[in-house]
């Protein structure tokens, strides 16, 4: 299948990269330590013994320098943390994840998951929303379920303007008495069974034995075996601390947190209108619970979809997760979890993440999560990143080297970046994770290969989260706003 | 209520007073005062204490439950806090990252197609079922080049529609290729032509439809055969009828109903070509030798029906009918030979005779299928004869299916505005659900606007892989492809008789 696009009327879009500016001289603080660190040593080492000492301190110098040598994008320094981290956890036992049978001592409430968001609870508000309380962070976050139609076979001036008007809902969150403080949309795709034309031809068919209904039925039994159901989610995050003062109007603690919360569904579902994208509901707690096992085990879905058992949240949440340097496993279910290092850096036109979105037959989870800035402060940041920008164009300038021209394009995206904000849009930090799921540990690899060549397809970088695959996965698969620094 | 030191207190008083109270009176206000004071304390009270309980749940949530995971072992809990490190952008260029991309479908309601090729979910499609909601009518239209699977997708339409218990005619089958189909699904399959024993009257009555008043059937009835017969004609003229022509043609088939009840064409030929000199002499005509010049050239047209090589098909009563208890009935015209110009006139005619035995209110859903839709089209007086029937066919309960080759084939009739395209056009607006196969893109000319398909989806038209197909339900857009069973494959390639296997 292939989808023609005109090349000249679309508008297009780039992104920034990451910043890799750093403290002095282009390198981070840590790298500064450590060469710091090697310096020292051979100073020490020539001023005590020479030549000699020279030689004598080199495993310290050596193994400073060497550590600065990058490996799969990042420098062995960096790794360390992460390695160390997951190798202290796998010493201790903590890469592996039982879910305890003993339900009397669980405080009310409580849904059962795993690692970090072991204190998340429910609250359940006036309307049924279910919402999700974090203790520790603070916030309070509901779970909205939409719809929408195709988006690649219209006209390219109908896909900017819903592009548009997906920015706006954006930066509507950008303005403001910002409350809310994480916003994160998943698509994702789960296995379905044919349930769903095997129950309707049995409400509705002619069951004769004619050739038409043997044939009928022959179709239903060699219809794919793997198909997807897509799912659409966005849920909107309220910090309860920053929303207090107008909470404590609506009511006390999270009843008046919860009014407060409303008011800002109510307006998101207005705002959806223009981006085309129909609403079907704020998440129950039956649905929450659904979600919360289907996003830790695929596999479970089209069985829980069949019946309706399975909705009680004390039990929604997996009952054993082992995890591994670079997958992780739960229950019935594979799963890789991906990071977007790079998004895409030339031009491109709205929607371009189908590839990855539009993946045939993979169950996989896409999941942007975002955290806006206040305006004034990101305007303050830009200004120190292009002073830091300028000075060191001059001093190479001063020192004669070759103008850098990264330096020169990320100067001119912090003027774009400027440019947007005086113009009225907003800023938000944002993370793509990309959740990989399959049965057995083979249809993994191949899935994962796959993922990663459609991402290339839509000009994204995507890394596994190596040595943080459970945390990242509840970040990725939870519509919980989790996982962003 | 007042706030005194973060703490509200009630407070409570009588706007009004009677002068003259008794002191009973007056102990029953105070209490009513104090009553009032009671319960706002007490709701505060209770308030209060809600959320201090709940204030001190969650102290202790966070006690037992630290941020970085429950105690104890096996519990993934880590060391320090995770978090990815965050990109940075503005919202102007973050909404190109526009993840609302797959379509969501139309639900499960109806036959299973096959599945969309952007979103991998299964397709359902039923005309009936989506009529009212997406759909403003269940006609539909089907264009597809030679090889490309348009065949097979009818064929698929219908015989599965068959096991949901509903029936399908096809009244003209230029080629024949329904046959097998109509046999193997358990109906009858009519063969007419040169040599065979099949006869058919067009000008049956058909079935008359419970509740009609004899004088509105007969009126009903009247206006149905004139409308073929005028169409008949004007086609073999080449020319639209006079008026005089026309009041002849009306005064003859009267005429022949009179002498014969059950009329047939040869009594209005008859009729036409020596009317009754002892008849009154109609409205309008001078004498009936005027009536017999005028009637002249409308009878030697309708000569050619029951004359030359299309003798014996239309001539004399029916010698069967249309069994309405059968799955599916089929009129297979391939004796006639695919390139006879007189296919199109018996292809109305088939079609007219089929109709008529099909207008029951109480009949069911019925797929009628127009294969080789071009023939007629590119006759407009047919045209406007079908079109008409269409109109009528939604309170019937019938889907019509009109398959075509190729999108151009409306850009042949006649010249752009003119009456023959917009009848054309007209037969477009009419199908609510369209379904493209390939199309080679120099058929994209201006009857894919006519269809409303934007820019991107007729640029997709080129390309469909085979047995793709861009779907067109009301307002929404689909590529879908078609999946089949073992059993259909083997029946629907069994069956072809072109050279190039029309799939």
């Amino acid at each position: 299948m292939s989808v023609a696009t005109s090349e000249a009327t679309a508008p297009r879009v780039k992104f920034a990269r990451r910043s890799r500016r750093g403290v002095m001289l282009g390198m981070s603080g840590l790298q500064l330590t450590v060469v710091g660190v090697a310096v020292s040593a051979m100073i020490l080492g020539l001023w005590v013994a020479g030549v000699v000492g020279l030689i004598g301190a080199a495993p310290v110098w050596g193994t400073a320098l060497i550590s600065l040598i990058p490996v799969r994008g990042r420098s062995i320094i960096t790794w360390m943390p992460i390695v160390g981290h997951f190798a202290a956890r796998r010493a201790t036992g903590q890469t592996e994840y039982r879910r305890g049978t003993d339900t009397r001592l669980e405080p009310a409430g409580v849904l059962a998951l795993p690692g970090e968001a072991a204190s998340l609870r429910v609250h359940v508000d006036d309307r049924g929303t279910a919402m999700v309380h974090d203790p520790h962070a603070g916030t309070l976050t509901a779970i909205l379920r939409v719809r929408h139609h195709a988006f690649m076979l219209v006209d390219e001036d109908v896909q900017t303007r819903r592009a548009n008007a997906w920015s706006q809902v954006l930066a509507s969150f950008c303005t403001g008495a910002r409350h809310i403080s994480r916003v994160q949309v998943i698509e994702r795709t789960v296995p379905e069974s044919s349930e769903v034309g095997v129950s309707y031809w049995e409400r509705f068919g002619v069951r004769d034995g004619s050739w038409a209904s043997r044939s009928y039925e022959e179709l239903l039994r060699t219809a794919r075996p793997d198909q997807v159901r897509h799912e659409t989610l966005i849920s909107i995050g309220l910090d309860l601390r920053a929303a207090g003062p107008s909470s404590k109007r609506h009511g006390r603690g999270l009843t008046g947190a919860a009014a407060v919360l409303q008011g800002r569904m109510d307006a998101l579902v207005r705002r959806l209108g223009p981006a085309e994208v129909e609403v079907e509901g704020w998440l129950g707690p039956d649905d929450l619970a659904v979600l919360l096992r289907t996003a830790y085990d695929p596999s479970a879905a089209p069985r829980l979809s069949a019946s309706p058992v399975g909705r009680d949240l004390n039990w929604a949440g997996p009952l054993a997760i082992a995890e591994e340097w670079d997958r992780v496993r739960v229950d019935g279910s594979h799963h890789v979890v991906l990071e977007v290092t790079e998004w895409p850096r030339i031009a491109v036109t709205a929607g371009f993440v189908w590839p990855v979105v539009l993946s045939a037959g993979l169950a996989r989870t896409w999941s942007m999560t975002f955290a806006p800035v206040e305006t004034r402060k990101a305007i303050r940041q830009i200004h120190g990143e292009r002073i830091a920008l300028q000075s060191d164009r001059r001093r190479r300038a001063e020192h004669d080297m070759v103008d850098d021209i990264g330096l020169r394009v990320e100067q001119a995206d912090l003027e774009a970046r400027e440019a947007d904000l005086v113009a009225g849009h907003g800023t938000m930090r944002f993370a793509g994770l990309l959740v990989v799921s399959a049965a057995t540990a083979d249809a993994l690899d191949d899935a994962v290969a796959r993922l990663e060549e459609l991402a290339a397809q839509a000009s994204m970088e995507v890394r596994p989260l190596y040595g943080e695959q459970a945390a990242g996965l509840a970040a990725g698969a939870l519509p919980l706003g989790r996982g962003i620094k | 209520m007042s706030r005194r030191g973060g703490q509200r207190k009630a407070h409570s008083a009588s706007l009004w007073v009677p002068s003259g109270e008794s002191r009973r009176e007056r102990r029953a206000r105070i209490k009513a005062e104090q009553a009032v004071v009671e319960e706002l304390t007490e709701a505060d009270r209770a308030a209060a204490a809600a959320e201090d309980a709940e204030r001190k749940a969650a102290a202790d949530l966070r006690r037992q439950i630290g941020a970085l995971g429950r105690p104890g072992p096996q519990q993934l809990r880590g060391l320090r806090r995770f978090g990815v490190r965050p990109h940075q952008a503005s919202t102007s260029v973050l909404g190109a990252a526009y993840p609302f991309l797959a379509e969501r479908g139309l639900g499960a309601t109806g036959t299973l197609i096959g599945h969309d090729t952007f979103s991998q979910e299964s397709f359902y499609f039923d005309p009936w079922a989506l009529y009212g909601t997406v759909l403003t009518n269940p006609n539909a239209l089907l264009a597809g080049e030679i090889g490309s699977g348009k065949s097979s997708l009818a064929k698929s339409l219908v015989t599965r529609s068959l096991a949901f218990g509903r029936k399908a005619y096809v009244p003209g089958d230029p080629k024949g290729e329904w046959t097998a189909v109509t046999e193997t699904v358990g109906g009858l399959a009519l063969k007419v032509g040169p040599g065979r024993s099949t006869r058919l009257n067009p000008l049956d009555e058909g079935h008359r439809p419970a509740g009609v008043g004899d004088v509105e059937w007969a009126a009903e009835v009247r206006s149905r055969r004139l409308e073929l017969l005028r169409g008949l004609a004007e086609t073999i003229i080449g020319n639209r009828l006079g008026p005089m022509q026309l009041s002849a043609l009306n005064t003859a088939l009267d005429a022949a109903v009179r002498s014969a009840g059950q009329p047939q064409l040869g009594h209005v030929v008859q009729a036409l070509l020596t009317p009754d000199p002892n008849q009154p002499v109609p409205e309008g005509f001078g004498s009936i030798a005027e009536l017999m010049a005028d009637g002249r050239p409308v009878g030697h047209a309708l000569t050619q029906m029951i004359t030359g090589e299309l003798a014996g098909i239309f001539e004399g009563d029916s010698t069967t009918r249309v069994d309405t208890s059968l799955p599916m009935v089929s009129i297979d015209l391939s004796a006639l030979g695919e390139n006879s110009p007189s296919l199109p006139l018996v292809m109305a005619c088939t079609g007219a005779w089929m109709e008529s035995a099909v207008r029951d209110p109480a009949g069911g859903q019925r797929w009628m299928v127009y294969d080789e839709g071009w023939r007629i089209m590119r006759e407009p007086s047919l045209l406007r004869r079908m079109q008409s029937q269409w109109k009528l066919a939604r309170a019937w309960g019938l889907a019509n299916l009109i398959v075509v080759h190729r999108l151009s084939d409306f850009d042949a009739i006649g010249e752009a505005d003119s009456e023959a395209r917009s009848l054309a056009l007209g037969l477009i607006a009419d199908c609510s659900t369209r379904i493209i196969y390939t199309q080679k893109a120099d058929q994209l000319t201006s009857t894919a606007e006519a269809l409303g398909l934007s820019s991107t989806e007729r640029s997709t038209l080129p390309n469909l892989s085979p047995a793709t197909g861009l779907w067109r339900v009301g307002q929404r857009s689909f590529l879908v492809r078609h999946d089949w069973s073992p059993m259909e494959a083997a029946l629907f390639s069994t069956d072809s008789r072109m050279k190039d296997n029309d799939v």
